[in-house]
């Protein structure tokens, strides 16, 4: 390549330089190789704002290629607006094209949900990762962080977690519900639901995760132990909805969210509501 | 003749190594295209190497000195080197002397190139099924095997896979390992994935 | 169907996009030129420099009027910008002693070996806002241009001038020898010089956490948030975090680098820029116990462009975490949590849709109010047992 080439800004729509990507994607193949352990990258900024995805957009911008269908949802939903920003993102500086069926897509980047289906040993989701860090409530000094999870000491996480379902009654933790991954680490998994943690667990797909404030980037491999910590006596619970069932597409199958002071549900995943109003889910 | 990777062929090889390494002991295959222009072996530093990070070619001096021509990456010994590519199967020493990382920064253990005639034959077995077939026989188990695989490996990748035993034994640190055949298969082993020999009591 | 969440797609995106740039370009004043706001507000392009961590004089000047003045957006601009460029040559050393000096203060002594030189600053001018008309204001510009009064020009805040010699002066006044060499003479500083040359971390490659080199905190704070380090400055000397020391500063600088790097055919040093620099050192009276209370340590701090106050908090914060040495969550702080980008974009994420989140919260209310009437009932049962 020359020079020339390398800076000639006038064909340059690319968000990342070259060698971004490739320090990218030995992280990726690190995080693959450990399951659950944040393998620290450079973490460029990228035209979204640090704590808007820009871990997220820097690994699918490292693995899509042209040819590659593109998925992306923010809670869900394929049209909410930041969805909608990193989509146009990625498809216009990669030439990617873009779909909102998780069974079309080769790549799902994804903030706050798992899609209710359609991922196969084909896909790799991406998460968006405000905090990898999932001691941060228990310890602040990132030396003693850091010796924690290198001797794999959890003690005071499970302490935690006892002291919660004793003050409270239940477990409190609401999304993000901390996992123990291959047997090894424990992993923020971002703020998806307890709903969606089973579909981590011995999943088909590759999922990465990328938190571009914090510089690290981890993963989950295919049919890999994804164990959220409970206590033997404390079975895991998902988001109960009492029963409630969507307004669109009549489901008690997805997870739902609620208007305010209402007894309106409606599915997260926009595109899993479309479809099973067409008989497609 | 070995030549730079563009952007899309990078980010080809780049997936097929995410694959074999995301499911072990599955062959993916390299971009025929690239496989036709120069040894397949050689993709993956092509693609994945540069001047930030280092690397290594024992024994293959003209493959070394053309990769870190193109990729401006440094050459350091073995030992030292986030990236080693073997052209013939390395010794036990080889693998036991090559970085496996630390408690606090197991992501430098090393990843691992071999070049080899062809990948090991492979197949998915359920766990009450005992592997059979002529000729030596490895189950892999661990994270990105759905249930077991068995490899049929060739003569000197059972050396291999014992000293490989040794560097992984420690968990999380480690080797990473990919074999890539001359026809652009590649098979992965992350340092994750548990082999145990046929006959060895699994 | 009510619920509709912050719904917009593409079109909203766009429009907000079309809206932003119009009402930018648009607006009933006149055009404004890079050339006018890096002549007429160069300290805002310094310090969209100095926290971008680019020097790009013409690229900052065009971030400030594409972000209308807001620091931070200005930044992001620049920083996402250099993502796109790839990184094809490192300069060598630069040698601090070389900066030809425009100001250079040192407060420790009253004279010094090459002058005190006030220079360009405000420090000492009244905080008067003045209101003259703006006609008669012109008026006067227009009297001391014929006089020949020019000041600066544009091309002296770019850096690309000559040595910046005033007739007369003799070039020892532009690079004088800085106080930490004569305090050295005087035996009275602790020496802290490291053998061989050891390899900068560089910040922009792998995210530096607790314990860090030197150069990794020393660069961190160089592109940090002014405010930031300020303020990190501000509570440690009165509290509530820590009691750091007020240091005596020795140099104060604000002037031009050369950066040169290796010709790619000759090898010889070629300079590809000159820039604008300020540079303090901070002397720093030692007073523990473990520490040689016979003598003074030095902290160091640099920045790109003319930016005082954050090259001063960083030489003070350089040396309070030296002698901290790891016993409380300073370095942390520092290097985690001055960063313009990383801390504004965290907080204003919060604007983002967080209803996956809000509804799991929900749910989690509702199962503890459930568990405690559960315990309730059980008591109840208990006590009736009794």
């Amino acid at each position: 390549m020359t020079i020339d080439e390398l800076i000639d800004e006038r064909s340059n729509t690319e968000l990342l330089d070259e060698f971004a990507k490739r320090e990218i994607r030995r992280t990726i193949l690190s995080a693959v190789a450990i399951p659950g352990y944040q393998v620290p990258f450079g973490s460029r900024e990228m035209p979204v704002a640090r704590g808007w995805g820009s871990g997220g957009l820097q690994v699918t911008l490292a693995a899509v290629h042209t040819d590659d269908i593109v998925k992306v949802i923010d809670q869900g939903d394929d049209d909410g607006v930041n969805a909608v920003n990193l989509r146009r993102l990625i498809t216009t500086s990669t030439g990617s094209q873009e779909t909102s069926v998780a069974d079309e897509a080769d790549i799902v980047q994804s903030r706050h949900r798992v899609p209710e289906d359609g991922l196969d040993e084909s896909s790799i989701l991406v998460l968006q990762v405000p905090v990898p860090e999932p001691l941060r409530g228990v310890e602040r000094d990132m030396r003693e962080l850091a010796r924690m999870h290198a001797e794999a000491d959890y003690s005071r996480m499970w302490v935690s977690l006892y002291e919660d379902k004793v003050r409270n009654g239940v477990i409190t933790q609401t999304t993000g519900y901390p996992c123990l991954v291959n047997g090894r680490y424990v992993v923020a998994t971002t703020p998806i639901p307890r709903w969606d943690i089973p579909r981590l667990h011995d999943a088909p797909f590759i999922t990465l995760f990328g938190a571009g404030r914090e510089k690290r980037i981890y993963a989950i491999p295919p049919y890999t132990e994804v164990e959220p910590l409970t206590f033997e006596d404390v079975p895991f619970e998902v988001e109960d909805a009492d029963g409630a069932h969507c307004a669109l597409c009549n489901s008690s199958e997805s997870f739902l969210v609620s208007l305010p002071n209402s007894s309106t549900w409606l599915c997260s995943d926009t595109d899993w509501c479309r479809r099973n109003r067409k008989g497609n889910a | 003749m070995l030549a730079a990777l563009n952007s899309q062929e990078s980010t080809l090889v780049f997936r097929t190594m995410l694959n074999a390494l995301a499911f072990p002991g599955r062959r993916f295959d390299l971009p025929n295209n690239l496989v036709a222009q120069m040894p397949a072996a050689t993709l993956p530093l092509l693609a994945l190497v540069d001047v930030e990070t280092t690397f290594c070619a024992p024994g293959a001096t003209q493959w070394q000195a053309d990769i870190a021509m193109i990729t401006s990456s440094r050459v350091v010994a073995a030992t030292d080197a986030r990236f080693v590519l073997f052209a013939d199967l390395p010794s036990a020493s080889d693998v036991l002397h090559l970085g496996r990382g630390t408690a606090h920064r197991p992501e430098l253990g090393c990843k691992v190139v071999l070049a080899v005639e062809h990948l090991p034959e492979s197949r998915p077995v359920t766990d009450d099924e005992r592997p059979t077939g002529a000729g030596h026989c490895a189950t892999l188990r661990g994270p990105g095997v759905q249930t077991s695989v068995v490899v049929a490996i060739q003569p000197g990748v059972d050396e291999f896979l014992t000293a490989r035993a040794t560097a992984v034994a420690d968990a999380p640190t480690g080797i990473d390992c990919w074999f890539v055949a001359n026809d652009g298969g590649v098979m992965g082993l992350p340092r994750t994935t548990h082999a145990t020999f046929d006959g060895a009591g699994n | 169907m009510g619920y509709v969440s912050a719904r917009g797609g593409l079109d909203a995106i766009h429009a907000a996009e079309r809206l932003v740039r119009r009402l930018r370009l648009t607006s009933d004043s006149n055009w404004l030129e890079e050339t006018q706001i890096l002549d007429k507000l160069r300290l805002l392009v310094d310090r969209v420099m100095s926290e971008a961590g680019l020097w790009d004089p013409r690229l900052a000047a065009a971030a400030v009027r594409q972000s209308e003045g807001d620091v931070t957006e200005a930044v992001h601009l620049l920083r996402a910008y250099r993502s796109t460029l790839p990184r094809f040559a490192y300069c060598e050393t630069v040698d601090a002693d070389a900066v030809r000096v425009r100001r250079r203060i040192v407060p420790a002594f009253q004279r010094v070996p090459g002058d005190q030189l006030l220079g360009r600053s405000v420090d000492y001018t009244a905080r008067f806002l003045e209101r003259t008309p703006d006609d008669e204001a012109r008026e006067e510009a227009e009297k001391l241009r014929a006089q020949g009064n020019v000041g600066e020009s544009t091309d002296e805040n770019l850096g690309a001038s000559n040595d910046g010699q005033t007739p007369g002066e003799s070039s020892d006044v532009r690079s004088p020898r800085r106080l930490m060499e004569l305090l050295r003479e005087m035996d009275m500083l602790v020496d802290r010089r490291v053998d061989g040359d050891p390899e900068p971390f560089d910040i922009t490659r792998s995210p530096a956490r607790p314990p860090a080199p030197r150069s990794a905190l020393l660069s961190s704070m160089s592109r940090a948030d002014t405010g930031a380090l300020v303020n990190q400055w501000y509570r440690n000397i009165l509290g509530p975090d820590g009691y750091l020391h007020e240091v005596t500063l020795g140099e104060v600088r604000h002037g031009l680098l050369s950066v040169d790097v290796a010709h790619p055919v000759t090898g010889e040093s070629v300079s590809v820029a000159d820039v604008r620099v300020t540079e303090v050192e901070a002397i720093e009276d030692l007073d523990d116990i473990e520490e040689d209370r016979t003598r003074f340590d030095v902290g160091y701090g640099l920045c790109f462009g003319h930016n005082e106050r954050k090259a001063i908090a960083m030489a003070n914060l350089d040396i309070a975490c030296h002698r901290d040495a790891g016993r409380t969550q300073l370095e942390q702080s520092l290097l985690l949590t001055t960063d313009a980008l990383d801390s504004a974009g965290f907080l204003e994420h919060l604007k983002l849709p967080h209803y996956v989140t809000f509804r799991s919260m929900i749910e989690r209310k509702l199962a503890v109010r459930k568990a405690s009437k559960t315990n309730d009932v059980r008591e109840a049962e208990h006590t009736d047992d009794d």
